[in-house]
């Protein structure tokens, strides 16, 4: 995929218009003659696919006078314009969004025309197109003039790299082409530099090793040619002493070495998990919603593992390969020059085969993996549900469907485990090979006498410790790669921009708790809006209801006061202060959420009413918990307040879960308060109680609340009516009950059917 | 790459389109802006058969067993409805005395019986109308319906298989389509590349564009390996 830098949708500089600078040189060109004078290009649209759904271009340029389309022609120099619409002609234009392409039309007068057919790579700057137009048509109804209408500014899809615009591994922000790899590995070593010392320490003990190790052939050349063969019995302890000396020595040694390798290996992966899991609490949400949290977590426990392993092993590892192929060769090059070109001979093989083998191996393991995983996928989804399964008597079939998956995997498997059977002997017949060979040729020369038994003998094994090194490199270059891959995951969440927590910002002592929304838009994909221009203001200490279908934007809305996400046009102002000015860690401490799904710790109920506030008393805890109608059942459980709450809070039900929540809200006594479906998921009865909570929490807090059950917002001030993003109402109950087409009293209305016929 | 591409938006796509510029384009392939082009896409190969039809009816509202309910007055039968594209370019559907304007067709069944029954979604995504037997329309309407549908469902056909090039989990494709070459990019093969019954593969790119490969045994034998390799 190439660059998108310079997209030419709506983000270039102005030649003859804000966008022509940075389109291809033809277009240019084609632009340069369909453009009358002081004509000007304000956006372009490539589309993709021709209107006989073939794949091919299509150029729309919206200029300040028209709508123009040109199509290439047969002579590239050329184009023709076969769509040219006068401006004010034109009425509207929409996105028609089909499964997997889209399309965009244009009204003019009582006809349509279609301006472009593309992918879906366009769909952005469609979008964005579209809303220009209709922009433009709006504001030309209320007297403006083309110039005046503000040009949106598409955004690039998350999916791809910001800089050369390749689509991004799902589990990665970090584009793998425009990473420097040699810059991963420089700054992987600087983790290891705290501990320097020691690591030098191993390194120097891994020499050590290695030298000791290269001496035993050597020392049974000295045996064989001159203490056995000429019969010298004074020198014989002395040789075999050296050769229990340098093996016992070798042995000691690497018990440190080890012990000290992966001490080093230990604490990097220390204080990488530890950085790694702080910074994890910093990122902000879209990091999360964007990626499954299996993922996330394997960063933190594979990932880390394969890094350690390769700075305390790997590294050293290669080092020493290359240290003993050098060294080994000077030996065999030393001890004799002709054996040593012949030893050579299946070296090419050797690196070759291990290359291939490796890679075919690679992408097996990788079948192997996939398939395993959907083996895993049917076990996650068939436990789970066996209820189900025994109730419709499927047993039969999900057994069959798990054989399938597992007789693939067994092929699979057995794919794997016939090309690595193959190998090794086949590797091990090459390296056997070259040592008869040497044997063979060797010998010879033994009885020609020109060489010696013993120099045969240390030959022979110092060969065998070169073939291993090569091996290994083979391998090195596969596990190096893993090792790079899974330092870019693990620096990629590193280099993720943290929320600004540790900023210093505005703190507003006391805060009232006034919040405004002027003009806000936002988006969590470019392109559709999630909230469009919503504006109004929230009194201290008012409570407004959310209102409006799923998909409205409610929780959005609250998402943004609390500023999980950002807003990307207008602003939100707390006390007149925009949002993004205070100091974040602060603001948060004075809001305090109810969720639909209370989220709880694994620990004692105390501890998770206590959470936002770790320093509270027990008298706080119990106030908190009394305020949420749950001292009751928390005093009843076996253990109290030390009761231990399993994880995610599933040993309680999820009315005493709720209250729980509405306790933890209560103790960090928030001035902003956000309640979002905080009654959906219980009985009636239980709301009626949680229900009571909650309008003793709201007293004197700004309080957000959403509902689908309209009966929950009755002590709302006002009610806020959000429809497809937009504001659509906003009044008491009294005021938007009366507007009797207006979507809260058609809610209404139907709420208070359906409440009739549960009441038959 | 050439250095012209690099400004376009969407790539995968428009590069396939402007077939001079493909990276790595095999010498001599026919140009895709005249060549390869479909004029029967899916949609005939979809409609089901009578003998497939007629399984579907529900016998068993006729015998004493306890049934799944009436489903005449929902499912819409072919007769008396009426399909076609406005001026504005819209679709228009109508059904006894009632029009609906601009409404969007979906298939029940998109991947398994696709032409069965077809549901028409208005402005708010709510079912406007759920048509069965499409094949049964009259002339105008299954032609403006197949349009439409085949607009929908715009999926290019995979006839080739260049190569397929992975590097940190995301698959690049190299392939020859019936409407012409494309470069496209597969970011996690578990959910988007679907296995279907009888070689039958829906690829899905980082975009949420769709292909496919119709039958893969039909592929040349490279093409298998490639594909084999990546699922």
């Amino acid at each position: 995929m190439p660059a998108q830098e310079d997209i030419p949708g709506f983000t270039a500089s102005p030649i003859a218009g804000p966008v022509t600078a940075d389109l291809p040189d033809d277009v240019r060109m084609w632009l340069s003659e369909a453009l009358a004078e002081g004509e000007a290009v304000h956006a372009c649209l490539l589309a993709d696919i021709l209107p006989s759904g073939d794949f091919g271009e299509r150029w729309s340029f919206l200029t300040n006078r028209r709508l123009l389309v040109l199509a290439p022609d047969a002579d590239p120099r050329r184009a023709q314009a076969v769509i040219d619409l006068p401006l004010e002609q034109i009425t509207e234009a929409r996105q028609e969004k089909y499964v997997a392409s889209s399309a965009l039309i244009v009204a003019a007068g009582d006809r349509g025309h279609e301006i472009a057919r593309f992918s879906l790579a366009a769909q952005h700057e469609a979008a964005d197109l579209a809303y220009y137009i209709n922009e433009i048509v709006k504001q030309r109804g209320e007297g403006k003039t083309f110039e005046e209408v503000q040009r949106p500014v598409t955004k690039r899809p998350g999916h791809r790299c910001s800089t050369c615009g390749r689509a991004l591994s799902r589990w990665s922000e970090v584009c793998i082409h425009c990473v420097d790899r040699r810059q991963i590995l420089v700054r992987l070593f600087g983790y290891l530099m705290p501990f320097k010392w020691m690591a030098l320490l191993g390194l120097c003990l891994t020499f050590t090793i290695t030298g000791l190790q290269l001496m035993p052939p050597y020392l049974t050349k000295v045996l064989i040619d001159d203490v056995i063969t000429p019969g010298n019995v004074g020198l014989l302890p002395v040789v075999v002493g050296l050769l229990i000396g340098v093996n016992v020595s070798a042995a000691v040694i690497s018990i440190f070495r080890s012990y000290i390798m992966q001490w080093v290996g230990q604490r990097v992966l220390f204080s990488l998990r530890v950085k790694l899991f702080r910074h994890l609490q910093l990122l902000r949400l879209r990091f999360y919603t964007t990626r499954q949290t299996g993922r996330i977590m394997s960063r933190v426990s594979s990932d880390l593992g394969r890094l350690q392993y390769f700075i305390a092993e790997g590294f050293q590892e290669a080092v020493v390969n290359i240290a003993t192929m050098i060294l080994i060769a000077a030996i065999l090059l030393g001890l004799n020059w002709r054996l040593f070109l012949l030893a050579l001979a299946p070296t090419p093989i050797i690196v070759i085969s291990t290359l291939i083998f490796g890679h075919r191996m690679h992408m097996m393991y990788h079948r192997i993996w996939r398939r395993s995983a959907g083996l895993q996928a049917i076990l996650a989804d068939t436990i789970p549900g066996i209820r189900v399964v025994k109730a419709f008597a499927q047993e039969e079939r999900e057994s069959a469907n798990f054989e399938k998956s597992s007789q693939d995997l067994f092929r699979q498997e057995m794919g794997a485990i016939k090309i690595s059977s193959a190998f090794f002997p086949f590797l091990h017949i090459q390296t056997t090979l070259g040592s008869i060979l040497i044997f063979g040729i060797g010998g010879y020369m033994v009885m020609n006498g020109t060489t010696t038994v013993g120099t045969l003998v240390a030959f022979t094994s110092y060969l065998w410790r070169f073939y291993g090194p090569i091996q290994q490199f083979g391998r090195m270059n596969h596990r190096l790669q893993h090792c790079v891959t899974s330092a870019e995951r693990v620096f990629e969440i590193l280099d993720s921009d943290p929320e600004p927590l540790l900023n210093s910002g505005k703190r507003l002592t006391p805060l009232r708790g006034e919040v405004e929304f002027k003009g806000v838009r936002f988006s969590y994909e470019p392109g559709k809006y999630a909230l469009d221009d919503i504006t109004f203001s929230v009194a201290p200490g008012e409570m407004i209801g959310l209102v409006g279908p799923s998909g409205a934007g409610k929780s959005t809305l609250v998402h943004l006061i609390a500023r999980f996400f950002e807003v990307e046009e207008g602003e939100i102002l707390i006390d007149g202060v925009d949002v993004l000015d205070l100091d974040l860690k602060w603001f948060r401490q004075q809001i305090g959420v109810v969720l639909q799904e209370p989220y709880l710790f694994h620990g004692p109920v105390w501890s998770n009413i206590a959470y936002a506030k770790p320093g509270a008393t027990a008298d706080e805890v119990l106030v908190a918990a009394k305020a949420a109608n749950a001292h009751e059942f928390i005093v009843g459980l076996p253990d109290g307040y030390d009761t231990v709450i399993g994880e995610r809070g599933q040993t309680l039900s999820g009315g005493e879960r709720q209250r729980i929540s509405i306790a933890r809200a209560v103790l960090c006594n928030p001035k902003i308060l956000i309640l979002d479906e905080a009654t959906a998921s219980v009985d009636t009865e239980t709301e009626s109680v949680i229900q009571a909570a909650l309008e003793r929490l709201v007293e004197n807090r700004t309080t957000f609340a959403i509902a689908h059950r309209l009966s929950t917002l009755r002590k709302a001030n006002r009610l806020v009516v959000l429809e497809r993003s937009k504001l659509i109402e906003i009044g008491s109950h009294d005021e938007l009950v009366s507007k009797e087409d207006g979507l809260y009293a058609r809610l209404c209305s139907l709420q208070s059917e359906m409440h009739k016929m549960k009441a038959i | 790459m050439g250095a012209r591409n690099t400004a376009r938006p969407g790539w995968s796509l428009p590069a396939a389109a402007r077939g001079g510029d493909w990276p790595g384009r095999p010498a001599g392939l026919p140009d895709t802006r005249t060549k390869n082009r479909c004029d029967t896409p899916e949609l005939e190969q979809g409609w089901m058969s009578e003998t497939e039809e007629l399984n579907t009816a529900p016998d068993a509202l006729q015998s004493d067993e306890p049934s799944l309910g009436d489903a005449s007055g929902w499912i819409m039968p072919p007769d008396g409805v009426r399909i076609w594209l406005d001026d504005l370019h819209r679709l228009c559907v109508s059904a006894g005395d009632e029009t609906f304007e601009g409404v969007r067709p979906r298939y029940a069944f998109p991947l398994s019986s696709k032409c069965d029954y077809i549901s028409f979604l208005g402005e708010e995504g709510k079912e406007v109308l759920l048509l069965s037997h499409p094949r049964k329309l009259d002339g105008e309407s299954r032609q403006a319906l197949r349009t439409a549908l085949e607009r929908t469902y715009y999926t290019a056909k995979i006839l080739q298989v260049y190569d397929i090039k992975e590097a940190m989990g995301v698959a690049q494709w190299r392939v020859r389509t019936n409407r012409g070459f494309a470069t496209f990019e597969i970011v996690d093969r578990n959910q988007h590349i679907r296995s279907l019954p009888s070689e039958r593969y829906l690829l899905m790119d980082a975009d949420g564009n769709r292909f496919e490969i119709e039958d893969l045994s039909r592929l040349d034998a490279h093409s298998q390996a490639e594909v084999h390799h990546e699922t």
